[in-house]
């Protein structure tokens, strides 16, 4: 089996059951628009985020002591003032490029460099900060889309499915890490449920983790109190997030799944923020350009969207009594998905009903 | 065609890759991390009871505190002292200074001086101690099963 096909595969399996498409040249005409629309916005949303990052210019500038990430390693050897002021030019020049013309590859690299530069140096002090992983992971994987403006990369089919593909590749990288985050908990549950002990699944580990968190340093939260003393509200709270995090790739296949994700992972971290004082700013505004927004999400209908919920949606489907016609809307969406990890999208490109150079 | 096709495939082994990746780094990278490859191991088990470090801050500009407060208490006299981050680097410090590795130590020393306790405040006479603590039982007035004095240092406010 080819990888090529294997990944086929694996899509149409965590897709689920597909209807046909009606007219999907239109389809994905629409859902380019909106993509590169958002890809626009991304870059618009770059260019803030650095504009609150310089408030670190100063304080970077006059450190004498690192404990420098790879990335930086030469930072010291130069001079940490010099390369400070490096870094933070080119953080400035690479996001004002791409926000300017985010259909040039070569401005999207330069933003790359940027953030990886600076995010390297900002987490040479210790500790290795997580809430601009996703972002840092996006901009690397838009890289690769389409160099070119919106009429040109817009018109032909390659050109808007490979657009299409790459908006998808943000998503799904987005969704490896909650996976990921989701997994490695239920996988830790495991070993501590044999011991006896509080685990990931238990009524206090949310407690647990708050008391913990806040102890640590001395902080405070909103509602971390009230979860430690109301254990049995935080266990279902705990376990819904559980569910959406290590559901969250399988849910990037099912564009109905788009939004509902997107607001509960987004809930999840204002949550984080209330209960653990823990803040992760650059998520929230990535879900929302992401998800909340997906040029593939088909309209909001609930019975869809719970019948296309993972592992719990074929009971949704039989108490709700409806065709599974939420995951067949899925593949109204899934442009971008087809040839995101196969060859499966190609035999579309290349149908008859359109020629690969049409507008 | 050719390289809308290549990209396809490279996404889709960027995507096979990352969960590798991570599964990999977590197994063999102090923090399961090579940034930004990262295994996302965050609050991986429920902290039923640990044993931690902290620093008490017991002198600063000649003036002693008692009872001397631990670096996240005293908010008051530092700037950065309620960051996560210190946390880290303190945790860091004690691990070297129980493996005895002098090296380690001195640059973290080096880090948590110069960034997190700050010159304006030298000099500052800090301890590093053990702690073992239940976080629920902490949090509901129990305090910690035990504590240990491991190594006082002292800040004169020159980081080189």
């Amino acid at each position: 089996m080819t990888p090529a096909l294997a990944l086929r595969r694996a899509r149409r399996w965590l897709s689920g059951p597909r209807g046909a498409l009606e007219h999907p040249f239109a389809l994905q005409r629409a859902r380019f628009e909106t993509a590169f629309t958002l890809v626009g916005v991304f870059y618009a949303a770059n260019l803030y985020l650095t504009f609150t990052q310089l408030q670190h210019w100063a304080s970077l500038a006059r450190a004498r002591a690192l404990d420098p990430l790879w990335p930086v390693a030469w930072v010291e050897s130069v001079g940490i003032a010099t390369s400070v002021h490096a870094i933070m030019g080119l953080l400035l020049v690479g996001s004002v490029a791409a926000a300017l013309l985010p259909g040039r590859r070569a401005a999207r690299t330069l933003a790359f460099l940027g953030l990886l530069l600076f995010h390297a140096l900002l987490n040479s002090f210790g500790k290795i900060n997580h809430s601009s992983h996703g972002w840092l992971l996006c901009a690397f994987l838009w890289i690769f889309l389409p160099d070119g403006t919106r009429g040109t990369v817009g018109a032909t089919r390659v050109g808007r499915q490979h657009l299409l593909n790459g908006f998808w590749s943000g998503m799904a990288i987005q969704a490896v890490c909650y996976s990921l985050a989701g997994t490695w908990k239920v996988l830790g549950a495991i070993p501590q449920a044999l011991r006896g002990e509080v685990h990931s699944l238990a009524p206090d580990a949310l407690g647990t983790h708050i008391a913990h968190r806040l102890l640590q340093t001395g902080g405070d939260s909103l509602l971390g109190g009230f979860f430690i003393d109301h254990a049995w509200l935080g266990w279902p709270s705990f376990a819904f997030v559980l569910y959406l995090q290590v559901f969250a790739l399988w849910a990037v296949f099912r564009p109905p799944l788009h939004r509902a994700w997107g607001a509960g992972l987004i809930s999840f971290h204002f949550m984080v923020y209330l209960t653990l004082g823990v803040i992760f700013e650059p998520p929230v505004l990535l879900m929302g350009i992401l998800f909340l927004c997906s040029p593939f999400a088909p309209e909001w209908r609930l019975r869809e969207v719970l019948g296309a919920l993972p592992v719990l949606g074929g009971l949704a489907r039989r108490v709700l009594g409806s065709a599974p016609r939420g995951i067949a809307d899925a593949g109204e969406g899934q442009e971008g998905l087809d040839g995101a990890v196969g060859a499966h999208g190609l035999g579309d490109l290349r149908s008859p009903r359109e020629p690969l150079s049409s507008r | 065609m050719r390289s809308y096709r290549l990209h396809a495939l490279f996404v889709g082994a960027v995507l096979v890759a990352s969960l590798a990746g991570a599964a990999v780094v977590r197994f063999t990278r102090p923090g399961g991390e090579l940034f930004p490859i990262f295994s996302w191991t965050l609050f991986l088990y429920v902290p039923n009871s640990v044993t931690e470090y902290a620093v008490e801050i017991l002198e600063v500009q000649g003036e002693a505190l008692a009872p001397a407060p631990t670096f996240h208490e005293a908010r008051a006299i530092f700037r950065r002292s309620g960051d996560i981050a210190a946390d880290k680097v303190i945790q860091g410090m004690a691990r070297a200074a129980v493996a005895g590795d002098e090296a380690r130590l001195g640059e973290l020393r080096r880090l948590f001086e110069d960034r997190y306790l700050g010159a304006s405040h030298a000099p500052v006479r800090y301890r590093l101690v053990e702690r073992e603590y239940a976080p629920l039982e902490r949090w509901r007035g129990g305090g910690f099963r035990s504590a240990t004095a491991l190594r006082d240092f002292e800040y004169a406010g020159d980081a080189s």
